[in-house]
């Protein structure tokens, strides 16, 4: 009895083998995976004073690789006399290489009505996948008839994400 | 009785006739036989691939067997992007080497089918799949992408 055993084993061994081998054809597939990413040069532009108005205009490199939503996130005016002074404004837009415009905020002066970040534009969307210039121009104003002595500066934050899907 | 032994003696005289020439050789041949059909194997393999400026790479083991002469060969290959599936944008290529990393067979083509020449002898190794992916914009846009193609082993034939 065990010789018939043994061969039956051996063929169930033999058949279960022969399944394995009858594989003949296999996908192949590699896959991966690119996350969203976007990326906004620094601008550091000088700004021309003429009167009570100080102006700087510069290119900025945007880059992404999906929908992109740009955004004004902060203006901010350092002068000799602190920061957000009520004695000073300033105006940022951003406009595309056509020259239409994508962005623009106001600092306002004074200290009621009016102070702070106002986003005029709202955000502005970038399709797909691209390497976009936009010019930035900064403009700083002062409510009295000529800028004092000393360094000033306008920091605006330029920010941008992904565009909801 | 007389009669009876007479035809018994007969009868043994034609039974030993009969049976001797079954004994008659010295020698005679003992032959047994099997037959093994053709066989052959390949894996799946489901590799990550890393992505670098316009391109990506990546590849995975692949064990496989033959026992006769083989021919491999590799489907058009399928892309998905997010530009859609096998935009013209994606180029690629699946290469499917041999343990001592000799490609077997590579593809590229979106609409052809790639054959290998004649693999001999009996193998039972481990090589590997390797894949490449190509965009042909200035960068990969974020998303998820896939390269595909069929791997299949058949008899060489004659």
């Amino acid at each position: 009895m065990r010789r018939p055993a043994a061969l039956a084993l051996a063929l169930a061994l033999a058949l279960s083998g022969a399944r394995a081998l009858a594989k003949t054809s296999a996908l192949q597939d590699g896959a991966f995976s690119v996350p969203y990413e976007c990326g906004l040069a620094p601008v550091n532009v000088p700004m021309l004073v003429n009167g009570d108005e100080s102006v700087g205009i510069d290119l900025t490199s945007i880059l992404h690789n999906s929908d992109t939503d740009l955004g004004i996130g902060s203006v901010q005016i350092v002068s000799p006399w602190g920061i957000n002074p009520p004695e000073l404004s300033s105006d940022v837009v951003v406009t595309s290489p056509s020259g239409a415009a994508l962005l623009a905020a106001t600092r306002g002066s004074g200290n009621g009505k009016g102070k702070g970040l106002a986003n005029a534009k709202g955000q502005a969307k970038r399709l797909g996948l691209a390497n976009d210039r936009a010019t930035t121009t900064l403009r700083v104003l002062t409510r009295e008839s000529a800028f004092r002595a000393g360094a000033y500066s306008v920091i605006v934050n330029l920010t941008c994400s992904q565009s909801p899907q | 009785m007389k009669l009876l032994r007479a035809l018994a003696g007969a009868a043994g005289v034609l039974a030993v006739s009969a049976a001797a020439p079954a004994f008659a050789g010295t020698s005679e041949l003992q032959q047994g036989s099997f037959n093994v059909p053709y066989a052959c194997s390949v894996s799946p393999v489901s590799a990550s691939m890393t992505a670098a400026g316009t391109s990506a790479f990546g590849s995975g083991p692949n064990a496989f067997s033959q026992n006769s002469d083989t021919i491999y060969s590799l489907s058009p290959l399928t892309f998905t992007g997010p530009l859609g599936a096998n935009n013209a944008a994606y180029t690629g290529a699946v290469d499917f080497l041999n343990a001592a990393n000799n490609g077997i067979v590579v593809n590229s083509s979106k609409s052809t089918s790639a054959s290998s020449s004649v693999v001999t002898a009996l193998r039972n190794e481990t090589g590997s799949t390797q894949f490449a992916f190509y965009t042909g914009e200035s960068a990969f846009r974020a998303g998820n992408y896939t390269v595909a193609s069929t791997l299949s082993c058949a008899q060489a034939e004659g």
